[in-house]
């Protein structure tokens, strides 16, 4: 007996414990009180689409930029700069072995491909301004950055002399797949392109490199009038690999439609909500939103298996961002590689707690390059 | 201390010749005493004639009559001989010169026997009396041949027999003796009123003690006694079909033989026993864990159960289950071991300057022994316990009257039945919730207590499978489904034949499967191996002082490996982005490695206190097609004799670790790739302050040599390098614990040119404290305290935007691992209770982790973009409580 009272005691109070445990862990796991990436308060690219997110080579390839301005003083305009040159098959398709000193200026060496194309074109649009089309100025080939980085002095204001715009074009080199080096165990031959651009809202300068031997310095930095880097919020640098086979093409994906609780969203009005008045954010309103993909953009992805030799598909997901309100989440996956389709893929939305105007970007991408997505007035009364 | 004096036979009794027959005359003094023509005395003695004896006259008939022996004190056995454990009789033939009053003169050894026989012999010889010789009656000088035969003194067990609740001795228990191997050399005794009981004139051998009380059950117990020493033993006894009832103030005492442990073959060899294994706070009484808190080991962050071992990375130190390896440690990285700790016997720990019959690991050795099934009341026995993560039970005992004994042992988790809950609540579908299993199933046969066999199924499985919709931010690509499963199971023959007092063999053999299934969208890991390895050492005996250990250690693994994954970046090297930025590499290889490696070892103990063990390994690695020779050499010396002990101490030795199959492979690895190497050094000294508690200090240095590097080959060096020590509380009735402190660096350098940096696993201060108490009435109450450096870290500091998947990479700073994170520090509290009944033992613990709930960092969080960080914290005040009942 005494035994027995001890033995219901215990499993009792390991009962109690568990609660408390699992209580004290999940009030650990809370956030870390940083703001959600979904959530724009400055300058972002949010995404860059290439007409052919896998190119062949000697192709033209067609990028169209998605920018966003989240500041709140928009006092500096924003410019997309791209640098003009464009490196192909650095050193272990490693991004920052196109410029990093110790990678020389063939961006590695032996498995460099020093292909030169002429350069690319740009134009404006969007929310980045609208600078005009710039001549082309560019090579390009692996390190090819670097090479021009060692020439030109310290803080050069560099914008005069970049392309600029939210679109760009470059052409693919003829031999950027045979120039790569064999890479054991690929699928296939490939090549790699990879394009750098700054979003600036200011002007471009050279930054001298450390001399620390890190790889992982960028080489340009945003400068107000003053010659002081902007903030954070003030610019971001970016870079976009393209890559190119010799039989294998993907096509981006196809966005039909936008839901909001299971009704299809007038893309061009947008989405009208009220504000919230709770006094506990998460008391307000929450609406769902729905990217609406179809099956037809879940492509197959040939070089893809799952390890007992069944072709898997590509895997698709949404990212989502917004100028004002709370997302429940900053992406949710629409295709999984093998299980498919996700059966609720839809985020939560919260509208702010004043009324205002603001904006919903929907970005949905593929595992190889594909991306599309949704431009979404929000009006909150 | 063995009694000093045996017998001393002189003279010597064989060959006794017959008196000297009336005969002619002795020569003078011959120099060849053997001479069949010289008369013998009645002892064996020869005479024959000094030679400044003149020549007698022919004619005339002589009468000689030998020396004889007037007073004989008789010789010593030498003390020498007892250290030495010289078992067999030794004779030592002695040339006596003895002059014409009966004096012996000089004394000539004929033959030298060692151990301090001869001394021994020539002091007895010295003080022998004789009646002169006489030739016609007239006292004259002669040599003579004489003997002394030595037997080893007899030795004695001394011993106690008391019951198993209270230290209480029994009266009128029988206690029987009997040889090893001879049924009729058997000897009673009847306890008196103490319990006390002795018994003497024992020869040197093994015997098997057999004590029957009435009202208790049986008990048992094999001894080694070694010549002219006297063995305590103290056996306590049990009642049939009744636990002891612990009354207040009296713990249950545990079995007490008091022996000296063989002095390891190791510069360092650190020993946990069951207590103290299952009684240490903060580890949920795993065992494994335990390891985590002696000195050399890194504490691994949060609930993980990595093994860093002197500045080495896990996969360096090598763990054993009865000499065969095992794959996995620990279930899903750290929640528990594979090995729940009922079925543990022991645990040996060697953090470097290992044996030559370890190999094929830079780190440690972790050396896990299951323990033999106990039949001591030939009732099957068992145990269940069960916490908040898992339950496991035991049960072990005789299988009928066949001779044979089993364990069988398991444990499954069930925090599956709330988490899955848990993830679907979060969005995630979940087709496999975590879940962990392990085994152990053993028959054992003990055809004597000089030879058995075992045989040993154990194994252990984690699954996991989830389809998660949220997609990680940083890296896109690992989302969706997410797979993991790993397994092994091993089929284990184990062979112990002590065949005679010289010999000993040791045969293992084992057969197994190791499983590993990961894979995160479309990126994937298979392998599949059926490792095959066999063990085999003859330990020789090859004169006094001279052991020699050979070994045959074989493994032969066909594999079979899948993988799908982003190409990897070589250490030192910022990651090359998202998963889904770099085409995938895949590779499928089928192939076998083949690792055969042989060691000898000679054990020499020159002198008393000492042990010399030089020895060599020779590995074999068909991947590589090359052989390592790897000297090694570690020596001991004990300064002082009884105590307190110090001995000193040291070693140094080539290890070597051949390549994976994932380092050396065409696709992910390095072809070509040779075994990496590490020269260690280690010197220590260990000194005894009281009987129970013992300091031991070690300095060691590794050097690393042709480490492989990703992209590089075998272009790495590095090195580990501190001091460890180790103050001790042996267990003991009540309490038990230490204090472990290490301060060392692990440096690496990538390859020539590349900046020398410390490596992940580098820890400057360790520092653990430990105790636990039996507060009586069943009570334990234990505390540990840990106060570590932080864990070194990369920060970043600002990123790149990924546009084509949407991802930030960040700008980390260079070289990797430069920024360590604030001092760790925990407190951890553990009280068991136990309540004993008749047949059964019920217990429950609570075990508090991080008692003052202090916020330890374990990493550190950014921002998207990587321009805010925030520290990351480990476990907040964690209790967990667990039950078990045994019968």
């Amino acid at each position: 007996m005494r035994i027995a009272r001890a033995l219901t005691k215990v499993l009792v109070a390991s009962v109690l414990a568990g609660a408390a445990l699992a209580s004290v862990v999940g009030t650990s796991a809370c956030g870390t009180g940083f703001d959600p990436v979904s959530k724009l308060q400055g300058v972002r690219i949010l995404a860059t689409k290439a007409d052919k997110p896998f190119a062949h080579p000697g192709d033209t390839v067609n990028l169209t930029m998605l920018v966003a301005d989240g500041r709140a003083d928009k006092t500096r305009p924003v410019t997309v700069s791209w640098i003009p040159a464009v490196c192909t098959n650095p050193k272990s398709d490693l991004y920052y072995a196109c410029f990093a000193p110790q990678y020389g200026s063939d961006g590695g060496a032996s498995d460099a491909s020093l292909a030169l194309s002429e350069g690319g074109t740009s134009a404006a649009g969007g929310d980045a301004g609208d600078a005009g089309p710039q001549a082309p100025v560019s090579n390009s080939g692996a390190g090819a950055l670097a090479s021009i980085i060692a020439k030109i002095p310290p803080h050069t204001n560099l914008t005069p002399f970049l392309p600029q715009g939210n679109t760009y074009s470059f052409q693919v080199p003829a031999d950027i797949v045979s120039s790569h080096v064999p890479t054991p165990g690929a699928a296939r031959p490939y090549g790699l392109a990879i394009l750098f651009n700054y979003a600036c809202a200011g002007h471009l300068e050279l930054v001298p490199f450390d001399g620390s031997g890190n790889p992982l310095q960028i080489p340009i930095g945003c400068y107000d009038d003053f010659g002081e880097q902007v903030k954070v919020d003030d610019g971001v640098f970016g870079l976009l690999r393209v890559y190119s086979y010799n039989d294998v093409s993907n096509a981006n994906p196809v966005i039909d439609s936008l839901t909001q609780d299971d009704a299809a969203v007038d893309l061009r009005a947008g989405i009208t909500l009220d504000h919230c008045t709770e006094s506990r954010r998460r008391d307000c309103k929450k609406i769902k939103l729905t990217p609406v993909v179809s099956e037809t953009s879940w492509e197959l992805n040939p070089d893809s298996n799952d390890g007992q030799g069944n072709i898997q598909h590509e895997e698709i997901w949404v990212d989502y961002y917004s100028t004002i309100g709370d997302l429940g989440d900053d992406a949710r996956l629409l295709y999984d590689v093998g299980a498919g389709k996700i059966k609720k893929p839809e985020v939560d939305f919260q509208a702010p707690s004043d009324p205002g105007e603001g904006t919903l970007y929907v970005v949905v991408h593929d595992n190889r390059g594909g991306v599309e997505w949704l431009v979404v007035p929000l009006h909150v009364k | 201390m063995a009694p000093a004096v045996t017998h001393a036979q002189a003279p010597s009794p064989t060959p006794t010749p017959s008196p000297a027959p009336p005969s002619p005359p002795s020569q003078p003094q011959d120099d060849n005493p053997g001479a069949t023509s010289v008369p013998r005395g009645a002892s064996g003695s020869i005479i024959t004639a000094p030679k400044d004896q003149p020549p007698p006259p022919p004619p005339a008939p002589v009468v000689v009559t030998p020396p004889t022996l007037k007073r004989d004190d008789g010789a010593e056995y030498p003390h020498q001989a007892i250290v030495d454990k010289i078992k067999d009789p030794v004779t030592v033939g002695l040339i006596l010169e003895v002059d014409a009053t009966g004096v012996v003169k000089k004394v000539t050894v004929e033959a030298a026997a060692g151990h301090g026989f001869d001394e021994a012999a020539v002091a007895a010889a010295q003080k022998l009396v004789f009646e002169p010789a006489t030739k016609n009656g007239r006292p004259i000088a002669a040599k003579i041949r004489h003997k002394y035969a030595f037997a080893p003194p007899p030795s004695r067990i001394v011993g106690k027999v008391a019951s198993d609740s209270k230290d209480k001795g029994i009266a009128r228990a029988i206690v029987t003796v009997t040889a090893d191997g001879k049924p009729g050399d058997k000897r009673t005794i009847t306890t008196d009123d103490s319990g006390a009981w002795k018994v003497e004139g024992l020869s040197a051998g093994t015997y098997h003690v057999t004590v029957q009380a009435q009202g208790y059950a049986t008990r048992e117990s094999d001894e080694e006694v070694d010549p002219g020493t006297e063995i305590d033993l103290t056996l306590r006894l049990t009642r049939p079909n009744q636990k002891p009832v612990a009354q207040p103030g009296d713990e249950p005492l545990e079995q007490v033989e008091v022996k000296v442990d063989r002095p390891p073959r190791e510069v360092v060899k650190r020993t946990l026993d069951q207590r103290e294994i299952s009684r240490i706070p903060g580890t949920g009484g795993d065992a494994l864990k335990s390891l985590q808190n002696l000195p050399g080991v890194a504490r691994s962050p949060g609930l993980g159960g990595l093994l860093i071992v002197r500045g080495s990375a896990p996969q360096d130190t090598q763990v054993f289950i009865d000499g065969t390896a095992i794959p996995l440690v620990y279930h899903f990285g750290g929640l528990s071991s594979v090995v729940p700790t009922e079925s543990l016997d022991r645990i040996d720990f060697y953090p470097g300057n290992f044996s030559s019959q370890y190999g094929r690991a830079l780190g440690g050795i972790v050396d896990v022994g299951i323990k033999d099934p106990e039949t001591k009341d030939k009732k099957i026995h068992g145990l269940a316990q069960a916490d908040l993560i898992d339950a496991r039970m035991l049960a072990q005992g005789p299988i009928g009257d066949t001779g044979l004994k089993f364990l069988v042992a398991g444990r499954r988790s069930y925090f599956d039945l709330w988490l899955k809950p848990v993830l679907e609540q979060t969005g995630a579908g979940v087709t496999a919730a975590p879940v962990y299993y392990d085994y152990q199933a053993l028959v054992q046969k003990d055809f004597s207590s000089r030879q058995s066999l075992r045989l040993m199924l154990f194994g252990s499985d984690d699954n996991l499978k989830i389809l998660t919709s949220q997609v990680n931010g940083s890296d896109p690509q690992l989302g969706g489904g997410i797979g993991l499963h790993t397994a092994f199971w091993r089929l284990q023959a184990r062979y112990k034949n002590r065949i005679n007092d010289s010999t000993e063999l040791r045969v293992t053999g084992a057969v197994g499967q190791d499983t590993i299934d990961f894979n995160i969208g479309d990126n994937y890991l298979r392998i599949s191996t059926v490792p095959i390895s066999t063990r085999i050492e003859l330990a020789q005996k090859l004169a006094q002082g001279v052991t020699m250990n050979f070994g045959i250690d074989w493994a032969y693994t066909p594999y079979d490996v899948a993988v799908r994954f982003p190409p990897p970046t070589r250490p030192g090297e910022p990651p090359g982005g998202p998963f889904l930025t770099r085409p995938p590499l895949e590779q499928h290889v089928k192939d076998s490695n083949y690792t055969p490696a042989f060691y000898e070892e000679l054990e020499l103990t020159p002198w008393r206190g000492s042990r010399i063990v030089p020895g060599v390994r020779v590995d074999y690695t068909k991947s590589s097609k090359s052989w390592d020779l790897q000297p090694r050499f570690v020596v001991r010396q004990d300064l002082t004799t009884g105590f307190p002990r110090t001995t000193v101490k040291g070693g140094a030795g080539i290890y070597s670790q051949p390549p994976t199959p994932q380092q050396s492979d065409s696709v992910f690895g390095n072809p070509g790739v040779r075994s990496q190497r590490s020269t260690q050094y280690d010197v220590g000294v260990e000194q005894e302050i009281t009987r129970p508690v013992e300091i031991a200090t070690d300095v060691y240095y590794k050097q690393l040599d042709y480490l492989i590097v990703q992209g590089l080959g075998n272009a790495g060096t590095g090195a580990a390098y501190g001091i460890e020590t180790l103050v001790r509380w042996k267990p003991d009735k009540r309490f038990f614990g230490w204090l472990a402190y290490t301060i060392g660096r692990s440096e690496r350098r990538d390859g020539p040119g590349q900046p020398l940096r410390e490596t992940q696993y580098d820890q400057t201060h360790i520092l653990t404290v430990l105790g636990s108490y039996r507060l009586g009435w069943g009570f334990e109450f234990g505390a540990r305290f840990r106060l570590v450096s932080g864990n070194l870290y990369t920060p970043a500091n600002g990123s790149i935007y990924d546009e084509g998947v949407g991802a930030y990479l960040p700008l980390t700073s260079y070289p990797p691992y430069n920024t360590r994170l604030p001092m760790f520090h925990q407190l951890d509290l553990r009280v068991d209770k136990v309540w004993t009944a008749p047949n059964s033992k019920f217990s429950i613990y609570a075990d508090i982790q991080n008692v003052y709930n202090h916020g330890n960092v374990e990493g550190v969080s950014n921002n998207f973009n990587s321009t805010q960080r925030v520290y990351a914290t480990g476990i907040p005040i964690l209790p967990s409580i667990g039950v078990r009942g045994e019968l």
